[in-house]
């Protein structure tokens, strides 16, 4: 073992030491072992009155973004300026594009929602994203950057056998892609019902197709504006809601928290947990391990290291994207407890059957339209829109380039076809998607598809993450080690999320589970690092003892960057 | 894609890498032990009652309250550390590797 080696080996034991610290004290948590409450009260959806201001605002974003990508579609020259931007995006941009990955409707709408509904439990949400940033920033970003071109899948099959291991890993991206835009094409649907009053069909369709055109004509530029431009709106119209709030409470947090406890039903008990997970340690724990390692195994995320020139710019990204997610993350604290006062009394906003209008995701537009007006719930409403529709371009180009990339271009045509075809194959396999998403959302109209999201986030952090993880740090790993460890992950997972409560009960109707979590990620997570280990280590393989000694050029690489590989003698 | 064995040059940029990937990979490892373990403390709270997660610490706000806000703040913080110390300490340094690579 040569001295990088052994560096990275004690690293490496340095990480596993911290997980196992993780998994321990919440495993050893002492409480009660109920059922995993059900995560957000939701009632009924009710389509609204036509909302001029809303689709105003709307329209205006559209008209601008749709600017931008004629623009952005005159800078696209090659693969490199289709996919990644030509690494040519500045570090704040690429920032305010994953911070806006990160903004999305289920988070601003989801957590307010959560927060007034469910207390403090809500805010494991916030805090594992703000966890897990900071720890990509300092175990990810910068050898992902050094060693990826264009889809994290690059990264892993540096030194192993390319050809099976990108069919494994593009299977597990386009599931993590396919589940997750599920969630949004429904959401999409649903909300712009609640907050436009356009028919469902509608609101998928539009979703669909400006999506396409963003993608298929713009590429990583395009979809990046759209991000930071809808970031940017979210931001505003947030603080101006905290701000509106803080007035009420004369900027004091300790008058603000006073008022949102008098106010709920739940009382002081607001401020103490226990309204969503019942204090089960194990439903906590694996909601934890899913939000902090989720967030490093999403492909569209771990795409965006490579739309920046070096490792450099990639550290000054997340740096940047932490910080505004961490102020996002505050007035999301803000505007749930400030709603809790701000509605309390309000019959406008409840049903004949003294539920909230819309549910639990409306909270946050009802608070706007309590402290801004119609203007102010016109804007928020189109900003939500805007929300979804930047999420789903960035999961749309990721599942494109995936197809094109790692599938056709790699495995299919061995790397034997021109640039021009590779992104004309992107731009199909773009138009391909946005039919095939159009076609879910329109099929999953009315069913609870929670559990879509929960399945992306689960594979991200109980497949990909330790794929990733190990890949970039331990010298033994062996490609088969990496496709049992991969294959077997994924089946657990996923025959776990089968038998929990988000399929069995909300889907089938069952009374109760047979695996009474949510997120599998406090099993799944381990088994995959498990059998990945093990069969790596039994690996006794030709393709083995090359995958080891490959461990050294790409250490190598991961520190100095591709641009050392020609000069360093190879 | 993988080259199996090292050149010489190769090798002895390792040993020049070596030192400094072993001081950020120690700093980087304490830092996120301390945001691991921030993160386990704040899920052990939300296991609690209101005999330790709310526990008074500030005015109206528990410590479950304090813990999150602590938490969020800490991830910026602790951000904003590792790239000011990488500026500072780890950038000059591979840069000059890199000039030594490309000059010869």
């Amino acid at each position: 073992m040569n001295k990088l080696q052994s560096v990275y080996a004690r690293g490496t034991s340095v990480y596993a030491l911290g997980l196992g610290l993780v998994f321990a004290l919440l495993i050893s948590a002492f409480g009660s072992l109920p059922a995993l409450a059900d995560g957000i009260d939701t009632s009924a959806v009710e389509k609204q009155a036509l909302n001029p201001i809303a689709i105003g605002t709307f329209l205006l974003f559209v008209v601008s973004t749709l600017a931008i990508t004629w623009w952005a579609a005159k800078k696209v020259h090659s693969r490199s300026d289709f996919l990644v931007a030509g690494g040519g995006l500045k570090p704040w941009q690429n920032g305010m594009a994953i911070a806006g990955d990160f903004m999305s409707a289920a988070t601003f709408l989801g957590i307010t929602g959560a927060l007034y509904f469910n207390g403090i439990d809500a805010y494991i949400l916030g805090v594992g994203i703000m966890i897990g940033w900071p720890i990509i920033l300092m175990v990810i970003a910068e050898r992902f950057r050094n060693l990826g071109r264009y889809t994290f899948i690059d990264v892993v099959i540096n030194r192993l056998e390319e050809r099976p291991v990108r069919i494994m890993a593009s299977c597990i991206s386009l599931g993590i892609i396919t589940f997750y835009l599920i969630a949004q094409m429904v959401g999409a649907g649903t909300l712009i019902q609640i907050l436009f009053g356009l028919e469902y069909v509608w609101a998928v369709m539009i979703v669909g197709v400006l999506m396409v055109v963003y993608v298929a004509f713009g590429g990583m530029v395009a979809t990046t504006w759209v991000q930071v431009i809808k970031a940017t709106l979210l931001l505003l119209g947030g603080s101006y809601l905290a701000i509106a709030i803080l007035v009420q409470t004369g900027f004091s947090f300790d008058t603000l928290v006073m008022k949102a406890t008098d106010a709920s039903p739940h009382g002081d008990g607001l401020l103490l947990p226990g309204h969503w997970f019942g204090r089960d340690p194990i439903a906590i724990a694996t909601v934890a391990l899913t939000m902090t390692f989720g967030v490093m195994g999403l492909p569209h995320i771990l795409m965006r290291f490579f739309t920046v020139k070096d490792a450099a710019d990639a550290r000054k990204s997340v740096f940047y994207a932490t910080s505004i997610m961490g102020y996002f993350y505050i007035l999301i604290l803000i505007i749930g407890l400030g709603s809790v006062f701000v509605l309390a009394g309000d019959p406008s906003i409840l049903t004949d059957t003294g539920a909230l209008k819309g549910g639990a995701n409306m909270v946050a537009v009802h608070v706007s339209r309590a402290l801004g007006g119609d203007i102010m719930y016109g804007f928020m409403a189109a900003v939500s829109f805007a929300t979804i529709l930047a999420v789903v371009a960035g999961l749309t180009l990721s599942g494109a380039a995936t197809i094109a990339h790692d599938l056709y271009a790699s495995v299919l045509a061995h790397k034997k076809i021109k640039e021009g075809t590779e992104v004309n194959v992107t731009r199909y396999s773009t138009i391909s998607i946005g039919i095939i998403s159009v076609l879910l959302g329109l099929a999953f109209e009315g069913q609870n598809v929670a559990v879509t999201a929960a399945i992306a986030l689960a594979i991200g952090a109980s497949v990909n993450f330790p794929i990733i993880l190990l890949s970039l740090y331990w010298g033994g790993l062996t490609t088969r080690g990496t496709l049992w460890g991969g294959y077997i992950g994924l089946i657990v997972c996923i025959l776990l999320i089968l038998i929990s409560p988000g399929v069995m009960v909300a889907v089938l109707g069952y009374s109760e589970a047979i695996f009474p979590y949510t997120y599998p990620t406090i099993i799944a997570m381990p088994v995959t690092f498990a059998v990945i280990i093990l069969v790596s280590k039994f690996d006794r393989s030709d393709r083995a003892r090359k995958d080891r000694n490959g461990f050294a050029h790409q250490s190598l690489i991961s520190e100095l960057g591709n641009e050392v590989e020609g000069a360093s003698g190879h | 894609m993988s080259h199996e064995t090292l050149t010489p040059n190769e090798t002895m940029l390792q040993e020049k890498l070596a030192p400094i990937v072993k001081r950020r990979l120690r700093v980087s490892g304490y830092l996120t032990a301390f945001l691991l373990g921030l993160y386990a403390f704040f899920a052990y709270l939300l296991s609690t009652g209101e005999e330790v997660a709310g526990v008074p610490v500030s005015g109206e706000l528990n410590l479950v309250v304090m813990t999150a806000i602590f938490a969020i703040v800490s991830g910026v913080v602790v951000s904003g550390y590792y790239s000011w110390w990488t500026k500072k300490n780890l950038d000059p340094v591979m840069e000059e590797i890199r000039e030594l690579v490309t000059n010869e």
